[in-house]
């Protein structure tokens, strides 16, 4: 009975170490060590490893260097060339130094208008800083005066010499382009104090059957308005630019008066005209010339970055 | 450079001419004139009246501003400028009401105002007292102080319309 005992659990111990063997036999499943693609592949490269597969790819190319110091590398096997992105030039956000040019000039706008018949206006100087060629902050200083009869009155409206002021900014689109052509975005307040009268007013009242002439008396008013616009500035040679502007505008205040409301403003012209314009001609003082080099547009450098990135062997 | 200013050229061009073209003409009144609106006394609401007859006292020639046929809610009721009083009658031509009439009153100063390059010079009207009779109006108020060319009505003449004992009077 014992014997027969020890024999059951002989059998049973065996055949639990047979199932046991052959567990283990299964995990122990030898894989080939050299199959084609370990024979290409650096072993446990991850796909985040880039480093290595660039190093992998660089071992079997040859390079040269580009003018702007980028490094190209060229697949000796495939002839398949890319651009080693650590080596591209980053841009710069501003292509121009801070301080790059200094802009004075003159507003041809009214005495050319004057030619076409225009009533009032005398002119304007400006000048204008360029910051990395893309802001532009302006100051304007002119002179403003009218005195005209309008059409289909007989009176006479007269508004003395008068000066007025612009601050403002431009913005230029093309800041990183040539500086010789800008297009830009113009934003300006304005202000202005001056004087203003009518004369020889005539009243005829046909009801009541009387006709009287009176004068409006000179009027002070302080007023100011604010300007939008985009604009051009071409260079014509030896420092000299000519450029013109398109505006809309607006009075934000002026001096209250029962007597009304003057009919011109210097500086923003007739009362109703809501769109304005500006001729000029400038000199422009470089006060930097340095200008970065080597720089290749931002979207460029980025997009050779990502096809070297998505090289793979 | 040739084809930049060549579009300089044509911007400038256009903005030249958008500049010239901004005028939009008078929009208003060309003189200051008040606008006289008739309304009920009791609803404040405006009325419309038939059988009126409206002048200036004092202007010559056919001075009527309306006809008996009429239907009047508004009037502009013209102002002397060579004086500093204006004042119109209001002649009631019903046949119940013939030989009525009522008076309003205006005492102003004339100013000169300058109301727009469209518009031109003119006039403007500060009103110093409106008064008038109490046969059919009951009374008048002023809504403007200052009468400019505007096209909004700055008085308002209330009418009894109807009697103490009931019944509508127009």
């Amino acid at each position: 009975m014992s014997l027969r005992r020890a024999f059951f659990f002989a059998a049973a111990g065996i055949v639990t170490m047979a199932a046991v063997a052959g567990g283990a036999s299964q995990k122990r499943r030898i894989t080939p060590v050299n199959t084609p693609a370990t024979a290409t592949q650096p072993v446990n490269l991850t796909k985040g490893d880039t480093a290595r597969l660039h190093e992998a790819i660089r071992a079997r190319s040859s390079h040269y260097h580009r003018p702007d110091g980028a490094t190209v590398w060229v697949d000796t096997a495939s002839g398949a060339e890319w651009i080693d992105s650590s080596t591209i030039a980053r841009v710069p956000a501003m292509k121009f130094p801070l301080l790059h040019a200094a802009t004075v000039g003159v507003n041809l706008w009214d005495p050319a208008m004057r030619i076409f018949g225009q009533h009032y206006g005398i002119g304007s100087v400006f000048a204008d800083l360029s910051l990395h060629n893309r802001y532009f902050p302006t100051v304007e200083i002119g002179l403003g005066a009218a005195d005209f009869v309008p059409d289909g009155f007989s009176y006479t409206y007269r508004s003395g010499v008068a000066p007025f002021f612009k601050v403002g900014v431009n913005y230029n689109f093309l800041y990183n382009s040539n500086p010789d052509y800008a297009f830009f975005a113009t934003a300006r307040y304005g202000l202005s104090a001056f004087g203003w009268q009518v004369n020889n007013i005539t009243l005829d009242s046909g009801y009541w059957g009387v006709t009287t002439a009176f004068d409006l008396p000179r009027q002070r008013c302080t007023a100011g308005w604010a300007e939008i616009g985009l604009g051009l500035r071409v260079a014509i040679g030896n420092g000299f630019a000519a450029g013109w502007t398109v505006r809309y505008q607006g009075i934000l205040h002026e001096t209250a008066s029962q007597h009304g409301h003057p009919a011109y403003i210097p500086g923003f012209g007739a009362r109703g005209a809501s769109i304005g314009g500006s001729f000029t001609v400038s000199y422009t003082i470089p006060l930097n010339k340095r200008v970065v080099t080597a720089v290749i547009p931002a979207t460029e450098a980025d997009t050779l970055a990502a096809a070297v990135d998505s090289i793979s062997l | 450079m040739g084809k930049a200013l060549r579009i300089s050229i044509v911007a400038a061009l256009l903005s030249a001419a958008s500049a010239a073209c901004t005028s939009t003409g008078c929009l208003e009144n060309g003189s200051a004139i008040p606008l006289a609106r008739m309304c009920d006394s009791a609803t404040g609401q405006t009325l419309t009246l038939d059988s009126l007859r409206i002048y200036g006292l004092g202007a010559p020639a056919d001075s009527s501003l309306t006809s008996a046929a009429d239907q009047v809610s508004e009037v502009y009721l013209p102002v002397n400028p060579a004086a500093t009083t204006t004042a119109w009658v209001i002649e009631y031509r019903r046949k119940a009401l013939l030989g009525l009439s009522d008076t309003v009153t205006m005492t102003y100063e004339a100013i000169p105002y300058l109301a727009s390059d469209d518009c031109g010079a003119m006039y403007a009207y500060r009103v110093k007292s409106l008064a008038a009779t109490t046969h059919l109006i009951d009374s008048v108020e002023l809504t403007e102080t200052l009468i400019t060319n505007a096209e909004s009505p700055s008085i308002r003449i209330y009418f009894r319309t109807r009697p103490a004992g009931g019944g509508t009077q127009q």
